[in-house]
């Protein structure tokens, strides 16, 4: 009970970077959250902001006075933490007009880079299973997926299925290949990654 | 991205572009032949004939090249949206995805794409093996209104 007393603000500074990495990793890959989080970046951007908020948290607790409540410090160190990452603060501004000269703690910035750096990887990550994807779907005729898309478009309020058949009509003229693609792209996109990819296996087992 | 062909992107709307010129220069020179010709004579008839018509057909081809064009912004201006929306709602997309969620050929949103990136509505970004089209924050802003 002691421990987990004494524990009990480290993972109040924990639940708090986590939350906010996930807030932007939700508004980031919203379409895609799941996948997202299941990449090995998003674990190394998790882990990397827990690891420094704890550093944060430890510094702030030698620094404070000991008879300072843990909690409220916890609360403190971890949304502050957070919120400077995300912040320019300027330590030393001169006398003169204008910015140059000025010293500048940037944190926003390397956290703004790290950030993209992560994003792009992950972006990497869900672009390329969702090449593949396609690349399987393409060994379907366009027969078979064009019979998924008409389900599909039965099921969509954004399409109607009128819209959808117009859409089949006008990839007649492409060659076969280009078709299938395009049907496979329309059902990754209208039913999500982990949707078309259980259909693309009932596919392959209906077809053995 | 790769290049789209030169083949015309509205092949009716160019020939009567074509049309509607040849119409002009046609008129141009009936009218010129029929200063010529002698006053009253059924040849300067004929040609003041066939100048009132080239001109009309010119008129003609004129109004319909402009509500072609019309139609054609008017398309575009939907994609555009359909284009913003979507990612909007599902998020950055491979350029094929998004040809089929407009259901639209993909070079007929290639154009509209690299306008949209131009606009910094949408940024284009390399992966490996191809591209993701995203939303800018600008383009959030834009898709959101």
């Amino acid at each position: 009970m002691a421990a987990i007393i004494s524990l009990g603000p480290y993972f109040l500074v924990l639940l708090l970077a986590v939350a906010w990495v996930l807030a932007e990793i939700v508004q980031t890959f919203h379409g895609d959250v799941s996948r997202a989080l299941k990449s090995r970046w998003t674990a190394l951007f998790i882990g990397l902001n827990i690891a420094f908020a704890l550093l944060a948290y430890l510094t702030v607790r030698l620094l404070a006075p000991a008879s300072t409540d843990p909690w409220l410090l916890a609360l403190v160190a971890g949304a502050g933490w957070q919120a400077l990452l995300r912040t320019r603060i300027n330590l030393l501004q001169p006398m003169t007009s204008g910015e140059e000269g000025a010293v500048s703690l940037s944190l926003a910035d390397l956290y703004n880079r790290f950030q993209q750096f992560c994003r792009s990887q992950i972006d990497q990550t869900l672009a390329g299973e969702r090449i593949r994807l396609l690349e399987q779907a393409t060994r379907f005729p366009p027969d078979a997926l064009a019979q998924q898309v008409r389900l599909f478009a039965h099921a969509s309020v954004l399409r109607s299925p009128e819209e959808v058949e117009t859409y089949m009509a006008k990839l007649q003229d492409k060659p076969l290949q280009q078709q299938s693609l395009l049907l496979a792209s329309y059902l990754l996109r209208e039913g999500g990654y982990d949707l078309f990819r259980e259909r693309l296996r009932v596919m392959e087992k209906n077809a053995r | 991205m790769r290049e789209t062909s030169k083949a015309p992107e509205r092949p009716l709307t160019e020939a009567a572009q074509v049309l509607s010129r040849i119409a002009e220069e046609l008129s141009r020179v009936s009218t010129r032949l029929a200063a010529q010709a002698e006053d009253n004579s059924p040849e300067a008839e004929l040609l003041g004939e066939s100048q009132k018509t080239l001109t009309a057909l010119s008129e003609k081809l004129g109004q319909w090249e402009t509500r072609e064009g019309d139609t054609a912004a008017k398309q575009t201006a939907q994609l555009r949206h359909r284009i913003l929306q979507d990612l909007l709602r599902r998020g950055p997309a491979l350029p094929i995805e998004l040809a089929a969620a407009t259901l639209s050929l993909p070079e007929e949103i290639q154009p509209v794409l690299q306008d949209l990136a131009r606009e910094e509505l949408i940024e284009i970004r390399e992966v490996r093996g191809g591209h993701l089209v995203a939303l800018t924050v600008r383009g959030r802003q834009e898709a959101s209104r």
